[in-house]
């Protein structure tokens, strides 16, 4: 099973992908890598700047969604793109917490190979649930 | 689309179809599409159901229109034109769009082709350079976030006040460049940190700035008044919006809305399309920051009028006053108008404002209608039509936006190197600057629809009518 696919056939002007996890903290790093990968070529982003994160949310889904959400802010208002997100999450309560850290560096057009522009992950086919094989799969379309 | 769902819709005129309100019980207006027979066929019964779901909103007056360039958005499609009762009715972040007031502008420039092609690599490399493009970029102009909030009050006249632009490029400006009513309180902090480094820059996607030359007047006499003289007059066109604030405001009151609908006893079919009254505080407060985007794309789009004229300087000595505004026009918006004596608020996501005759116009276009500028794909050339006393009376003063995609940006990537197209585009006489390569196979000619073919459309409907075409020269891309 790979991290996360690309779907071509799902969103005409914008972009959809599926990520994997067998955990729901796989499921979200391998969402955040996906949505990286559709901004710039991640292997050309290196770790030159720790974002810490820490969110927090009433249910899993949710969170998967705000954390999308928050690295396409981090995109805009730091001009931040990361390669790896290492991260840590728990139920707490009736609430879901997500705490880590975010590694990449400021955008650089000449040394990054760059792709597309997101402007917000979108709730429109949005789905987080399980494989027939039992992995947990999110789907998400970027809005372009 | 499907042969089953095709069967529902009867013609109503040349070029206009009508999905009844029979067809889903909860619609409470027929969905009606602008076409020709080919559009209408190859359209996605996907989009045609998001226009079904529109037109099941509380408060839809008339129909739930689709532009012949409508494609699958999320919630409301994309080329949608909805309007709602002010009183009764609803506003809804996902029937604008994540960015508010993405928009053109054209201009002329004084100059024809023997002026220009020579040094085309010369002056797209310059506005390349002048022009932040692509993923994330920070534009030239620093401000404070104070200044920002300013700003996005104020509009596009505030960057003229700061010496970019001129008087005249407001005045050729929808709304002067700036709508009143923006209460700063309605922005959230996160949307202002998003969009403070941004002023000035393209950003990614379909969004490009093109020289392109006159190919053909279809009306000498309104294209003069735009000031369209002549065949191979060099013209600049650009596409582009509010970027990240204007994404951040989209973003953070649909997760408000969200809320807000089930206070307000609304059920909607889609989540995207989350909504609330327009009276309401939550629609008040949606509205007012929906404003500080339409503002801040005016000036976004100012900012780069700016640079333009500084790149057109610098390589050719054009002089900065030599570059006019044609008129720069949003297809992103809700408005308050008023038609037939009522206050609508309509809905444009991914459809031009086409007035005819109007007051509300600049003077010089007040007798013959709004300008409405249509960009193509980057390979197959672009429109200026004129809006028509018909579009007023039936689809709220609105028309198409541009050409309006068929093809994912996955699969067209899948289908063409960026690389390939560049050299292929420059074979034929198109220079592309690019900050992608992806990005630029993603907008590959064959991702889209026939542009006159949309153009027909609009025509045969009577809602806008071909001043001129162009065609690209050379084009910055995202």
């Amino acid at each position: 099973m790979p991290k996360f696919r690309f779907l071509p056939e799902i969103a005409t002007a914008d972009i959809a992908f599926e990520a994997f996890g067998k955990t729901e903290r796989q499921l979200l790093k391998n969402a955040a890598l996906a949505l990286e990968e559709a901004m710039v070529d991640t292997k050309t982003v290196r770790r030159r700047t720790r974002e810490i994160l820490g969110l927090r949310n009433t249910d899993f889904p949710s969170l998967l969604f705000s954390f999308l959400e928050h690295l396409v802010f981090l995109k805009d208002a730091k001009q931040l793109l990361f390669r790896e997100v290492r991260l840590g999450v728990e139920r707490e309560g009736k609430s879901w917490i997500l705490q880590g850290f975010a590694y990449g560096e400021k955008i650089d057009p000449q040394r990054h190979k760059l792709k597309i522009d997101v402007k917000a992950p979108t709730k429109h086919l949005f789905e987080v649930g399980k494989t027939k094989t039992g992995m947990l799969r999110a789907q998400v379309i970027l809005d372009i | 689309m499907s042969p089953e769902l095709l069967k529902r819709f009867t013609q109503i005129q040349d070029s206009i179809w009508e999905l009844p309100k029979a067809y889903r019980k909860a619609m409470k207006v027929p969905v009606r599409i602008i076409a020709t027979r080919k559009l209408l066929e190859d359209l996605d019964d996907g989009a045609v159901d998001q226009a079904v779901n529109v037109a099941s909103l509380p408060g839809i007056v008339g129909y739930s229109w689709m532009m012949p360039d409508a494609h699958f958005g999320y919630g409301f499609p994309i080329g949608g034109v909805a309007a709602f009762d002010a009183e009764r009715g609803i506003i809804s972040p996902g029937g604008v769009g994540f960015d508010i007031n993405c928009g053109m502008r054209l201009m002329t420039t004084g100059l024809y082709i023997d002026e220009v092609r020579p040094r085309i690599k010369e002056l797209v490399d310059e506005l390349f350079k002048q022009i932040p493009a692509g993923v994330g970029v920070r534009g030239f102009v620093r401000i404070s976030p104070s200044e920002f909030r300013e700003m996005m009050v104020r509009g596009a006249g505030w960057v003229v006040e700061r010496g970019m632009g001129f008087k005249e490029d407001l005045t050729f400006t929808e709304e002067n460049g700036g709508v009143e009513g923006v209460d700063p309180e309605s922005v959230s902090e996160r949307a202002i940190q998003r969009g403070l480094e941004q002023l000035g820059t393209l950003g990614s996607g379909n969004h490009y700035l093109e020289v392109q030359k006159v190919d053909k007047i279809f009306n000498p006499q309104v294209a003069s008044v735009f000031g369209i003289e002549r065949e191979n007059q060099i013209i600049v066109m650009f596409h582009c919006g509010s970027r990240g604030f204007g994404h951040q405001v989209g973003t953070d009151y649909l997760r408000i809305f969200e809320k807000a609908m089930n206070k307000h006893g609304i059920k909607i079919p889609d989540i995207q399309l989350a909504c609330a009254p327009f009276t309401s505080p939550e629609g008040k407060r949606y509205f007012s920051a929906m404003k500080a985007g339409v503002n801040t794309a005016f000036a976004n789009r100012q900012v780069i009028a700016h640079r333009v004229r500084e790149g057109f300087n610098k390589v050719l000595g054009t002089k900065p006053e030599a570059l006019r505004t044609v008129y720069d026009v949003s297809h992103n918006t809700a408005k308050l108008e008023a038609f037939d004596g009522r206050q609508l608020v309509v809905h444009r996501k991914g459809a031009t404002r086409a007035f005819g005759a109007h007051t509300e116009l600049p003077k010089p276009y007040q007798d013959v209608g709004q300008p409405v500028i249509i960009g193509g794909s980057m390979e197959t050339g672009s429109y200026l039509l004129v809006g028509t006393q018909k579009a007023m009376q039936t689809t709220f003063g609105s028309t198409c936006h541009g050409s309006g995609r068929t093809m994912s940006r996955v699969k067209a990537k899948g289908m063409v190197r960026g690389e390939t197209l560049q050299k292929e585009m420059q074979n034929r006489g198109i220079y592309v600057r690019s900050a992608s390569w992806a990005g630029l196979a993603e907008e590959a000619g064959f991702a889209y629809k026939d542009i006159h073919e949309v153009i027909r459309s609009v025509e045969l409907a009577g809602i806008s009518k071909p001043v001129a075409s162009f065609v690209p020269l050379g084009n910055v891309k995202g």
